[in-house]
């Protein structure tokens, strides 16, 4: 509240919470903070892009004027444990939301020959921004060497491919236009949303390269009016490598099969072609479900990332691949 | 979340995989095969089926391996899970067994392979044709 310059709490009307796996209940988060808002919500799956997008939907249909989208956890196992816990069929073992990637990226390798060596580039790239974030939990440096020496756990990923979850918490306010307009920094404006579910899942050909993604794409694209070349800084929801390059790819930064040789010298870099989670995202950074990529794109359009700003970021955009691969979400920010 | 939607369905999957027959539902309006088995076909809405025979026979078109493990019932480590296509067209999940890290690949033929999974029940799994 401070940051947007809110000084009375009580012009927020609407308390979202997020509850992926753990997290704080809307209603008993506005009674610990004094609150009373008109409403409070949350969703069954709701990481940062599902909640933000519904934050924006109470404002366009003039049920909230202000509303703030909170997230926390402080759960066992913190900067130890992978993240992705969750059970898909115990009868052939298939558990762990990042196994599902890492099928994926199997089909893959083998559909477009990937190297071994293309995931390195996206961790090694996490780790360098990280370095220079610092409330990143991973700064140290990473070699391709350390990154092939590193053991499979979930082949064909290696433990580094898989973000370990962390403590932490963010809030986003989301407020009308016009309101916004007159608090104490310039707004961010959520400018375009995209959404996809892929419930067919396996009936689908092609299911585990996340082809569904390109519908998301096409939504928000034509909605902003912007194509791939007006994004200035990408921001992916990375609890593994591969969902960094199967979002390049599906979403037109690179072509199909491509992203292995894109990656590989630097253009998902800071300087490079098209900047990918500049904070470190979750494999450098930290793991909230896509919150702190929501800090991060604020701060980078209103020139605020220190060291690791971007030259100029006008657009940002938030990629993001839900549960089974059911759900694939987008959101493009400007700041004028 | 389960992939089987319809416990009945699965149940009578089960039943007949517990015979030795591999058999997935069919829809008698449209014939659209599926797995996850169901009370309607997602395709036409029909809720008319029956259960027919396939070969038990198809291509391995993705797969994981698990060299660690990640939930505390499903401990022997190593083994894969493979996204299997039958040769009827339709995909199920499996593990490949009789084969060791490294020796599985995409496009890999296999044969039904019968047996108790990780729960202890009934599963359809594969091995190499």
């Amino acid at each position: 509240m401070a940051d947007a310059g809110i000084e009375d709490r009580h012009r927020i009307d609407g308390m979202l919470t997020s509850r992926q796996l753990s997290g704080i209940d809307p209603a008993k988060f506005s009674q610990f903070v004094g609150m009373n808002p008109r409403v409070t919500g949350d969703l069954d799956y709701s990481t940062a892009g599902f909640t933000t997008q519904y934050a924006a939907m109470l404002i366009a249909s003039g049920a909230c004027e202000m509303v703030a989208c909170v997230y926390g956890r402080n759960i066992p196992g913190t900067m130890h444990d992978f993240s992705g816990v969750s059970v898909y069929d115990l009868d052939c073992g298939l558990v762990n939301a990042n196994a599902v990637f890492a099928m994926g990226w199997s089909r893959h390798m083998a559909k477009y020959g990937t190297s071994e060596e293309a995931l390195g580039h996206v961790v090694i790239a996490a780790h360098k921004h990280a370095a220079l974030n610092p409330i990143a939990a991973w700064p140290e440096p990473l070699t391709m060497e350390q990154y092939l020496a590193d053991d499979f756990v979930l082949w064909p990923f290696r433990g580094y491919d898989i973000a370990r979850v962390t403590a932490g918490a963010v809030a986003v306010i989301l407020a009308r236009a016009d309101i916004a307009r007159d608090l104490a920094k310039p707004p961010v404006y959520l400018h375009a949303v995209g959404r996809q579910q892929a419930t067919r899942a396996y009936e689908n050909d092609e299911h585990l390269l996340c082809f569904g993604m390109r519908n998301a794409a096409s939504q928000v694209f034509s909605a902003a009016g912007m194509t791939t070349r007006d994004i200035d800084l990408l921001c992916i929801s990375d609890a593994c490598s591969a969902a960094v390059m199967h979002t390049l790819e599906n979403y037109g930064f690179c072509g199909e099969g491509e992203s292995g040789e894109f990656v590989k010298n630097g253009a998902i870099e800071l300087g490079g072609a098209i900047p990918v989670n500049p904070h470190g995202g979750q494999l450098g950074e930290g793991y909230l479900v896509g919150w702190l990529h929501h800090a991060e794109l604020v701060r980078q359009l209103r020139g605020e990332a220190g060291l690791r700003q971007i030259s100029d970021a006008r657009v940002g955009q938030y990629c993001a691949t839900g549960r089974h691969r059911l759900d694939f979400l987008s959101s493009i920010f400007v700041c004028e | 979340m389960s992939l089987q939607i319809s416990e009945t369905q699965d149940d009578e999957y089960r039943a007949f995989l517990a015979r030795g027959e591999v058999r997935h539902q069919r829809c008698s309006a449209c014939c659209y095969f599926r797995p996850p088995s169901s009370w309607v076909c997602p395709e036409c809405l029909s809720e008319e089926w029956s259960w027919v025979a396939v070969s038990g026979e198809g291509t391995v078109e993705a797969f994981v391996w698990y060299l660690q493990s990640f939930d505390e019932r499903c401990t022997k480590v190593p083994y894969n899970v493979a996204l299997v296509c039958l040769d009827e067209g339709v995909r199920v999940m499996g593990n490949v067994n009789a084969l060791a890290f490294g020796e599985l690949r995409a496009g890999q033929r296999v044969v039904a392979d019968i047996g108790a999974g990780f729960q202890g029940r009934v599963t359809l799994n594969f091995r190499p044709a």
